[in-house]
């Protein structure tokens, strides 16, 4: 695809929207002039080590750091216990629940940090970390969900939640059940419509149990912070944290400070994919312990081993339960999930909103308003989790395309048949789901047809029919998923009560200096997604400016000029397009009035071109010289009530707040995501029964996430959700022992996919524009990681039809084919 | 992340490397390429009170032919049996092999005496090396050289026959038959990983029948293995599919698999036949996915 | 060359960087790339796994790119060493960088000083390199954002140029 040539649809006429524009970060990456936040020297910094639990469950009898503190060159070493003394906990999203960056009192996971050494480099610190000595006493420990749903051992000792209150949100009412529920951190149900019932009428039932077992993100960057105390209740930390605006929230209270003293600098990150949202801990003790070493800088950088064990960094341990009630021409009358999600060890502040998240979307891209949702938040003594790309939407997909791909074989219907029939029409938009979510737009018919064409089905399945013949089994599958975007915090905090959280802003202040030059700043923070240039053409756009003559200042947390979140959720295109007109607006209202007055004319006037000039005579008019000059320094020529200066600040409402249908949603703290991109796919694989390796070797998609700004910028953050997903899919797995280790504690076990594990990935487009967002359109950040994983789930058990076997479980191992072979085969090879 | 302290010592001889492995051992670790012994001591898994750095040994280096054998360094990278024009020509098992080994910037440092002396399940070159003719290790140490034949350098995971005081010089290789015909085959689960099985073949053939067949394996055994009853099956037997999968059927019996996160022991035996057929029929012009 | 040790258990090691001739007293155990990050302040090589798979910690030695996680400083001694910084011109983008922007072939750019040596070697290397090929020459480099396809594409693109100046 020659996205050089291409200009979206919508933007033709727009001078720099719709191009694929370079991005200007670059000269700053390839040249490694970039600095990530291991990169900035913080004079005089001292650097820390940790010691970790080697037990998955243990009491911390004692912690002896005599001898560590005899180094020469140690200065500090702080426990749990002091954190506990002398630092607030840090929130939990389900209330309850306690956490310290330091284990307190026992170690709940294999590789749980228990005490934070700290000396001159980070030699000496693991030198010291070697000596302090920790007496435990191990626990038994709890290490698979229904383990932990016995509730032989407790992983939240002392925790009330642990009693387990359980909601039952019925369509009208809720009920508290009585029945303790161990290790159970949360458990509701949601039910819309008539599930049972449907189900009992059925032509034909589909019921699956699907596992999706931790994987994440593991960017080559990992977590680390650097913290100055600058006396009385003031910090400085630099830090690779996302969010900084929230997860200050729980940072400030921790360090017993405001968060206005708080000023946290978050350089660009290395790569997050949510993971970093969950970088507070290492700013609340590398604080913590300059405050106690009088304001010398303290430095932590997580190893990518400790990473992998304790950075708290795993998402998606998932068993579904799902059940599909149809027709027997292929129509879905009901669907029904049940989520059990093994947590780990704590709540945090994550998981268990990346449960909630597929409530908007239940039944994906069908049309099926009678739907239920039940999620079982577990706990066991592993690792926690934090956010991950598509926050909980990829592994609903895969469930729920597991189950139309079922119901397309029992029915003797081919894969594409069973969607079409099920697809909400496009005039049927913006839809309301069975959950009360609106979704603004799709014609999933039509991407669906153009990967159908592009792929050239009818020659893949006749290749397929040959190599059969010649005994080789080529597997295709043919799926089509939602990628929402765009969210909104109100069912974030759903678990307690204790949060209000709602709406999610974003601002832009759009200035420009005495000599006409603009200059945008935005709240967010970076590890990719090119944010610069995306608002460098936005403002261009809008002011008709040259994009390369725009600087754009991204604005930390305590600077900046209005409310905002930052990147997550696909969001940061849309709420900058609405929030960049809206302060261009201002902009330009302002600049007209003040050429007007100095032109001595009330004629309409625009701004283009570097000019403010008579719409109806372009000859007449002013250059922005002139204009940012009469603003800043030649203020005598203001029009009479205009203060000097040029600079407008606009904040947009996350259109889930704006759009009325929505706001039931906000008030009863469900997943309001109003805008739905998605991707049509056909992945080939080619299976070998005699290994039970699978080979890919193509992948189709058709994506559509509406209009789209930069069509090379977008088609490349699908290639790498494309490769999150293959890796999720084959090769990434966070692996524990029956002992409770983590096996997979390093890249060589934990497969990341290299330019040799993928296959060729043939991309087209469409675009569907959103009614509701700027310019028609949808995020795309997440994109080919959230449907992705379906496809190919379905690919490998299209292959594996022929052997009357199937594989419910991801990752999709060459060991668990086989097995899945002997069972059909009734146990035998 | 950091290594505990540890003297450093680089000698700028063979002799003087000799001489400073008897007077440290047993407290001493040989640095070569650092694939392994780079992790361990950055990962505090191995804490010696010595290092002695094997990088500045020229007498260590070098690939040249020498009375009809081929003479490889300890030190020679796996990079440069990769791309040794002379191996390419005589042993091209070798270069094949080579050129599978995790990537180039590591084979430009790993050697073919570390993955020798580290004695590890699913290391390639000492799985081909085992597969070929003759091969013979050589140590030196206080007491002077020692030819060890291949097939007696394994021991157990990780655990050689060479003594703490001996180190690697060169490996002999005899130049192979000009009929004798090789491949190489992994079994990845992802490329930059260790195999979860590999299988090295060398096999000559008349006239449809298979006259003489060495088959070596990684990943089947705690150390690299041959598989004699495999290899009797095959010679004297058909070169065709069916039959080599028969015979290789016997690699079930002579695997003792580790069991690991990517792959039980009962996958490993399972598969080691399927593979030493392929890398056999590889070998001998055919494709191998039949059975 | 012998290990020329100090009284504080270092070793003087005498090195070129960049083309800079430089001596400086460091650790047996202090990692190449902390001596190149920390020591010589030459932020642009990351470290990212530090167990030699990612390769984001990538940079030439003698020519050959290495992964400096699993090298020490001390082996430096008599050696040369190029990072990222040394291929890059005073001002601009030297020919791969500049193909690699316009091929968007990075996001998060963590790992591309790496890839820039990477491809760097794998051009001098293969004169018109097949995708397989070129697949097979970075599959020591972990691109976490970018799926690889359009890394691949700048290299095509590069080697065709290549051909077509004579390079």
């Amino acid at each position: 695809m020659e996205t050089e040539e291409r200009v979206s649809k919508g933007l033709e006429r727009a001078r720099y929207l719709g191009r694929s524009t370079e991005r200007r970060e670059d000269s700053r990456l390839l040249t490694g002039r970039q600095r990530y936040v291991d990169d900035i020297v913080v004079p005089g910094a001292l650097e820390a080590a940790l010691v970790r639990s080697p037990f998955p469950h243990a009491r911390i009898k004692g912690i002896d750091a005599s001898e560590a503190l005899e180094l020469p060159g140690v200065y500090l070493v702080i426990t749990g216990e002091q954190l506990a003394r002398d630092t607030d906990a840090m929130n939990q999203i389900v209330a309850g629940y306690e956490q310290y960056p330091l284990a307190v009192g026992r170690a709940r996971y294999a590789g749980e940090p228990v005490a934070f050494v700290v000396a001159e480099n980070r030699y000496i610190a693991e030198d010291a970390a070697d000596l302090v000595k920790v007496d435990y006493e191990p626990l038994p420990a709890v290490l698979d969900r229904d383990a932990a749903m016995r509730g032989d051992v407790l992983v939240a000792e002392s925790d009330t939640s642990s009693e387990g209150e359980r909601f039952v949100v019925g369509e009208a009412e809720d009920e508290l059940a009585d029945e303790a529920e161990p290790n159970i951190a949360y458990h509701e149900e949601f039910t819309f419509g008539d599930v049972e019932g449907a189900l009992r009428e059925a032509d034909h039932k589909v019921e699956r149990q699907i596992i999706w077992r931790r994987s994440c993100g593991v960017p080559l960057d990992t977590n680390g912070a650097t913290a100055i105390y600058e006396g009385d209740g003031h910090y400085t930390i630099y830090a690779n944290l996302q969010i900084p605006r929230v997860f200050n929230t729980i940072i400030a209270p921790a360090l017993r400070t405001a968060t206005n003293k708080l000023h946290i600098i978050v350089p660009p990150m290395g790569g997050s994919y949510g993971t970093k949202m969950n970088n507070y801990r290492w700013p609340i003790v590398c604080g913590y312990a300059s405050k106690l070493l009088g304001g010398r800088p303290v430095k932590f950088k997580e190893s990518m081993v400790e990473s992998l064990e304790q950075g708290e960094s795993h998402a998606y341990d998932r068993r579904y339960t799902v059940r599909g009630a149809f027709r027997s021409d292929g129509r879905m009358t009901a669907y029904s999930v049940l989520l059990e999600e093994d947590l780990g060890a704590y709540p945090g502040m994550l998981g268990p909103a990346m449960t909630l998240k597929p409530i908007s979307f239940i039944s994906g891209p069908f049309d099926v308003p009678v739907q239920s949702y039940e999620v079982k938040m577990v706990l066991t003594n592993k690792s926690p989790q934090t956010a991950y790309r598509g926050f909980g939407s990829a592994p609903h997909n895969l469930a729920l395309a597991a189950v139309m791909q079922q119901a397309a074989f029992d029915l003797g219907l081919e894969p594409e048949e069973v969607l079409r029939k099920n697809f909400i029409p496009p005039d049927k938009f913006p839809y309301t789901t069975g959950s009360g979510n609106q979704i603004d737009s799709g014609n999933y018919n039509s991407a669906l047809t153009k990967t159908i064409e592009f792929a050239d089905l009818e020659a893949l399945r006749r290749h397929q029919r040959e190599l059969r013949e010649q005994g080789r089994h080529l597997g295709i599958g043919v799926t089509l998923g939602l990628e929402p975007s765009m969210f909104d915090y109100a069912y974030f905090v759903r678990t307690n009560d204790a949060v209000p959280m709602s709406g999610a802003p974003e601002y832009i202040t759009v200035a420009m200096d005495s000599m006409g030059q603009v200059t945008a700043f935005i709240g967010t923070t970076e590890s990719g997604q090119a944010y610069e240039t995306l608002t460098a053409t936005i403002v261009g756009e809008e002011l008709g400016v040259d994009p390369e003559s725009v600087e754009v200042v991204l604005q930390q947390a305590t600077e900046a000029d209005g409310p905002g979140f930052g990147q997550g959720a696909s969001r940061m295109t849309v709420m900058l397009l609405g929030a960049a007109k809206g302060a261009c607006d201002k902009l330009r209202a302002k600049m007209i009035k003040i050429a007007q007055h100095a032109l001595g004319t009330e004629e309409e006037m625009v701004v283009s071109d570097g000019r403010v000039y008579v719409e109806d005579d372009p000859q007449r008019g002013l250059p922005f010289i002139v204009v940012g000059g009469i603003a800043h320094v030649d203020t005598t020529k203001l029009p009479p009530g205009v203060e000097p200066g040029l600079k407008a600040t606009h904040v947009f409402d996350n259109p889930s707040v704006t759009i009325d249908s929505h706001k039931g949603l906000q008030a009863n703290r469900l997943p309001s995501y109003p805008s739905m991109a998605y991707a049509a796919m056909i992945p080939v694989v080619e299976l070998d029964p005699a290994t039970g390796k699978v080979e890919l070797r193509d992948l189709f998609i058709c994506y559509d996430c509406g209009t789209v700004l930069n069509p090379a910028t977008v088609e490349a953050l699908h290639h790498g959700g494309i490769a999150q997903a293959i890796g999720a899919v084959f090769y990434e797995e966070f692996t524990y022992s029956e002992d409770g280790q983590l096996l997979a504690n390093n890249l060589w076990d934990y497969g990341l996919p290299t330019s040799r594990d993928l296959c060729p990935i043939h991309s087209t487009t469409d675009e569907t524009p959103s009614p509701w967002m700027p310019l028609g359109a949808k995020g795309a950040a997440e994109g080919g990681y959230i449907a992705t994983p379906a496809g190919l789930l379905a690919a490998v058990n299209d292959a594996l039809r022929p052997f009357g076997a199937r594989i419910d479980e991801v990752p999709i191992t060459p060991e668990r084919v086989l097995e899945v072979i002997d069972a059909a085969n009734g146990g035998e090879r | 992340m950091t290594a505990v302290d540890f003297a450093y010592h680089r000698p700028a001889s063979l002799g003087e490397a000799v001489r400073m492995v008897g007077e440290l051992a047993p407290d001493v670790a040989l640095l070569a390429g650092g694939g392994s012994l780079g992790i361990l001591l950055n990962e505090r898994a191995a804490r010696p009170a010595n290092v002695v750095d094997l990088n500045e040994v020229p007498e260590l280096r070098g690939i040249q032919e020498e009375n009809g054998e081929i003479w490889i360094g300890a030190m020679a990278r796996v990079y440069d049996v990769e791309s040794s024009e002379l191996l390419a020509e005589l042993v091209p098992l070798l270069p094949a092999c080579a050129s599978t080994v995790a990537d180039p910037s590591l084979r430009h440092r790993v050697t073919v005496g570390g993955g020798l002396a580290y004695a590890d399940s699913s290391a390639s070159l000492p799985t081909a090396l085992l597969a070929l003719d003759g091969v013979t290790v050589h140590a030196a140490g206080p007491r002077g050289e020692r030819p060890i034949p291949i097939d007696e350098l394994f021991v157990a995971s990780h655990e050689t026959s060479l003594a703490p005081n001996e180190l690697i010089t060169h490996v002999t290789v005899p130049v192979p038959p000009t009929g004798a015909r090789t491949a190489w085959l992994d079994l990845d689960r992802r490329h930059l990983s260790y195999s979860l099985v590999s299988a090295a073949a060398v096999v000559e053939t008349d006239d449809g029948t298979i006259r003489s067949a060495r088959v070596a394996m990684a990943g089947i055994a705690p150390t690299p293995r041959r598989l004699s009853a495999v290899e009797r099956a095959l010679v004297d037997g058909p070169t065709d599919e069916a039959a080599v999968h028969g015979a290789t059927t016997a690699a079930a019996e002579e695997a003792d698999p580790p069991s690991d996160l990517h792959a039980s022991a009962d996958y490993r035996r399972r598969v080691a036949p399927v593979l030493a057929a392929r890398a056999v029929l590889e070998a001998i012009g055919r494709t191998g996915r039949g059975g | 060359m012998n290990a020329k040790r100090t009284n504080r258990g270092s070793i003087r090691i005498v090195t070129s960087v960049n083309g800079a001739a430089l001596e400086r007293e460091v650790k047996p155990r202090l990692r190449l790339t902390d001596f190149i990050r920390q020591e010589l302040e030459l932020t642009g090589t990351n470290i990212g796994c530090g167990h030699g798979v990612c390769g984001a910690c990538t940079v030439l030695f003698d020519g050959q790119t290495v992964k400096s996680c699993l090298m020490f400083a001390v082996q430096a001694d008599g050696h040369e060493i190029t990072t990222i910084e040394g291929v890059t011109p005073v001002d601009g983008l030297n020919e791969i960088q500049r193909a690699l922007k316009a091929n968007f072939a990075f996001q998060c750019g963590y790992c591309s000083p790496g890839f820039v040596l990477a491809i760097q070697q794998l051009l001098d290397r293969y004169e018109n390199p097949s995708e397989e090929e070129i697949r097979f020459a970075l599959g020591g480099n972990v691109c976490r954002c970018s799926g690889y396809v359009n890394i691949v594409r700048a290299v095509q693109q590069l080697a065709r140029e290549r051909v077509r100046v004579g390079a």
